[in-house]
């Protein structure tokens, strides 16, 4: 399979980014060394539109100019014929600033003010603390991580004097080509977007994927000859955007059973340098505050600040994660303050039918939570084990004289919201799907979604096969070109099954029709069409804010060295409703692989100013699992009948990203007996929390 | 010799070739961009990940941190030179037949390593399976389809040799 780096042309130049030094502070002079024959470079100055990406994002340049803004922002770009010699020349450049004191921090960012908030209330929160027998308060914490795909980000451009062509590895290439007309002036006809192998993007390759596209093609439009600019895996890791970090805070009031009544939850996320992508972001957030759980009186306070680091952009569960590992930390609190063994707390607590949801609304028909809460506790033996090990650590007295390792499980619900009905993040009312049936008696699929190991190809393949009755070899999908296909939005799996599927099987269905009156060929392209649901407001954030909902119970049960402090995990499971589903194995394969990638990120490091990984970002350093020390995992799906139509799917991804952290969280805090309240959680990290206690 | 370059012959793919580069160039580098054989994938950069696995005399080496000087004489086999390699299936094409869900990116390195596994190994376990794979980063977790690629591959392998042996 062919990606970003393999693609070549003759003549092909190098790419490199030039980056700010500083984290704030005003740009006062920049000084080029001579540049040798066949060498160019791009400053802001070279760009013929307006010089900011457009969309969801606030204020951000391609190219600073004037203010920078996060130390590693791009300040110019070059292009020659060898990597050394750019490196050369890039050493030479002289960037004089005026520096500002920078702000780093999420509380010092909030002092001087958020630049988005959202506020959203149920009943009556404050007479319910005014009348709490008890106030329970918690605050979490969560640092920015890195999505380490497969291939770290790259472009290749060449402008021809005609057409401008761009291999992207983007999740969003007509984004690309609608950022490429507006800034070189040039007509969507002349601008064409390929997108070799993808790899599994995990939400990294949106924006950051647009932003070095756009650089690669200033590049060639200036030299007027191919540029590949790619970055190193160190250089990806350290100035392209990772998950905004949160700062959650929860007050629970309590009656005199330990029941709550009221919830408060105090929200703030760190949108970096710019708003990325963040008010999206802040908004899943803000509807997740409260995790899975029933309580009459709510206030919710969602906040985004900036700070003078690397925006921050999309990461797997935009923005739920980070809300519902505060909420199942917090709920392990109060579970532990009533003396309630953490399934009967929950199955007493979690939503379900006839419950009101935060934003008010009235569930009807089948909840998810209590099923997976059941089916979890069941698959693991959760029960016996948390006594067993609860025992274990009031026996024990002190983890340092402990004769063996420290044993610990826990449990956490979450729920992914599907189909958003809120505003429009990307135009997904233009969103399409053309599929034809040609004299060759061959289907041809055109959309701009891409298999990246999300089961895109199966899961089309079978559509068309079973309602167009043709053999799967029968079935191409087209390669990804913008000059071929239609936009059919961003690649993740929620496209593909809520959208890309929904409209591949509308096709097929109309050509299944005109078969039988119409001679070969035949042509159909369908559009997307938004639920028109009159029942949610976004601005007062009231209502019901999805389609529907997948839910996941998950157990992790792990053993941690009392003297290296290391963690194995020594069983995990998890149970999922998410509805029919067109394939158990593939399903189970997805659920499982996105597992392992949740527990990576509950106990990486996490990207910040005074961590190891600005030094050292190695992968040894992110925990990554391989073939030998891989968990066993077992995945139940409750309910996974054959799929009739595409409508009954639900997609599942994000599930592990908001399951796997707490129950990790939950399970080493039972193990040590310590207070932990962030994520991630390194051997580090529970040191430090031993030397706090 | 101009500057600080040298000489090297070895063997690429059972087909003898001859470089002139720098002692340090990387073998990777010398792969994918002097001999464009773009199969080997590159996600590290420092012989953490996998991804780049070749064989170099017969063993796995990770190519993104083997200096040119160490190529002299060497017999290197890249992915696309594998199905030449007696004494083991098809690899590829049986890692095709099972189209696990999987991105591809760290497909070449984990089918390299594989291949090395049953040179000295034809009958190996999941344990042995896993043990060899331990470092292969798959990035995409696709672990579970990635161990049934390999054990389809094992199992292949082993059907083989069994039908050779009644034939005689």
């Amino acid at each position: 399979m062919e990606f970003i780096d393999d693609i070549t042309y003759a003549n092909l130049l190098a790419g490199l980014t030039v980056r700010s030094a500083i984290a704030r502070g005003r740009i006062k002079n920049i000084t080029l060394p001579d540049l040798p024959d066949g060498y160019f470079a791009v400053t802001a100055q070279d760009i013929p539109g307006e010089n900011k990406l457009s969309g969801n994002v606030k204020g951000m340049p391609y190219l600073a100019e004037g203010d920078v803004n996060y130390a590693g922002e791009p300040i110019l770009l070059l292009a020659g014929p060898e990597e050394e010699v750019l490196h050369d020349i890039a050493a030479k450049i002289l960037i004089e600033y005026v520096e500002s004191q920078p702000v780093l921090d999420m509380v010092s960012a909030e002092i001087n003010g958020c630049v988005e908030r959202i506020q959203y209330s149920l009943g009556d929160p404050e007479s319910a603390f005014k009348n709490a027998d008890q106030i329970v308060e918690g605050e979490y914490t969560m640092g920015s991580q890195v999505h380490c795909y497969p291939e770290p980000q790259g472009a290749v451009a060449f402008w021809d004097g005609t057409i401008l062509m761009v291999y992207a590895s983007s999740q969003e290439p007509f984004s690309i080509r609608n950022e490429l007309t507006r800034l070189l002036k040039l007509k969507p006809g002349r601008i064409r977007i390929c997108v070799p192998g993808l790899g599994r993007a995990l939400e990294g390759k949106r924006l950051p994927s647009v932003f070095i596209a756009v650089h690669a093609a200033l590049l060639s439009y200036a030299a007027g000859k191919p540029v590949k600019l790619i970055y190193d895996r160190y250089e990806d890791f350290l100035f392209t955007p990772g998950s905004h970090p949160a700062l959650i805070r929860h007050k629970t009031a309590l009656n005199k059973d330990g029941k709550p009544q009221g919830m408060n939850v105090d929200l703030l996320l760190d949108s970096g340098a710019y708003q990325s992508d963040s008010s999206h972001v802040l908004s899943q957030a803000a509807l997740a505050a409260c995790g899975a759980y029933s309580c009459a009186n709510i206030e919710v306070v969602a906040k985004l600040v900036l700070t003078n680091k690397v925006p921050s952009g999309f990461f797997q569960g935009t923005g739920r994660p980070q809300a519902f590992f505060a909420a199942e930390l917090h709920s392990a609190r109060l579970e532990e303050i009533s003396q309630l063994d953490p399934y009967i707390w929950k199955k007493e607590n979690l939503l379900s039918e006839g419950h009101m949801t935060p934003t008010g609304w009235r569930l009807k028909g089948h909840v998810g939570a209590i099923p997976v809460l059941e089916e979890v506790v069941r698959i693991s033996d959760f029960r016996r084990k948390y006594s067993a090990y609860t025992a274990m650590k009031n026996r024990r007295k002190s983890i340092q004289k402990s004769q063996g390792p420290l044993r610990g499980i826990g449990l956490s619900i979450c729920s992914q919201g599907i189909g958003y009905l809120g505003p429009s993040i990307g135009g997904d009312e233009s969103y399409s799907v053309k599929v034809s049936l040609n004299m060759d008696k061959k289907c041809r699929i055109y959309t701009s979604l891409i298999d990246m190991g999300q089961g895109l190809k199966h899961i089309f393949t079978h559509l068309a096969s079973k309602i167009l009755n043709l053999d799967a070899s029968k079935i191409i999908i087209e390669p990804m070109d913008t000059q071929k296909v239609p936009d059919t939005g961003p690649t993740t799996l929620s496209q593909t099954l809520h959208i890309g599927a929904k409209l591949v099987e509308r096709c097929c269905l109309a050509i299944q029709k005109k078969r039988i009156i119409q001679s070969l060929p035949i042509e159909v392209m369908r559009k997307f069409k938004r639920a028109k649901d009159q029942n949610w407001d976004p601005l007062t954030f009231k209502g019901n804010p999805y389609e529907s909902y997948a839910w996941a119970g998950t157990v992790i049960d792990l053993e941690i060295d009392p003297v290296t402090l290391k963690s194995v995990c020594r069983g995990i499971w998890m149970a999922l409703d998410a509805g029919v589903l067109w394939n158990e194995e593939w399903a189970k394969e997805i659920a499982e692989s996105g597992f392992i990638q949740a527990l990576g990120y509950a106990s990486r490091q996490s990207r910040g100013p005074d961590e190891d990984v600005t030094k050292h970002p190695l992968l040894t350093g992110f925990n990554m699992h391989e073939l030998l020390n891989m968990p066993a995992i077992k995945i139940n799906f409750i309910n996974p009948n054959d799929i009739q139509h595409s409508e009954d799917t639900k997609a599942f991804d994000e599930l592990p990203f908001m399951g796997v952290a707490p129950a990790y969280t939950a399970a080493v805090s039972q193990a040590t007996g310590l207070y932990i309240n962030r994520m991630p959680l390194t051997p580090e990290v529970i040191q430090e929390c031993l030397a706090t206690e | 010799m101009p500057g600080n370059r040298i000489k090297l012959k070895f063997t690429l793919n059972e087909k003898d070739v001859t470089i002139e580069c720098p002692p340090g160039r990387r073998l990777i580098d010398i792969i994918r961009l002097d001999f464009k054989l773009t199969g080997t994938k590159e996600g590290c950069g420092k012989g953490e990940c996998g991804s780049c696995v070749i064989l170099m005399n017969g063993n796995t080496v990770n190519s993104c941190i083997i200096p040119a000087f160490r190529l002299a004489d060497a017999n290197i086999v890249t992915i696309e030179g594998l199905a030449r390699v007696k004494g083991i299936p098809d690899i590829r094409s049986l890692f095709a037949e099972i189209q696990p869900l999987q991105c591809g990116y760290c497909a070449s390195g984990v089918q390299m390593v594989l291949a090395a596994l049953l040179l000295q190994n034809p009958k190996p376990d999941e344990r042995e399976i896993r043990e060899a794979l331990s470092g292969n980063i798959c990035f995409c977790s696709a672990y579970s389809g990635l161990l049934k690629s390999a054990l389809h591959v094992v199992k292949h392998s082993k059907k083989r040799r069994y039908a050779k042996r009644i034939s005689g």
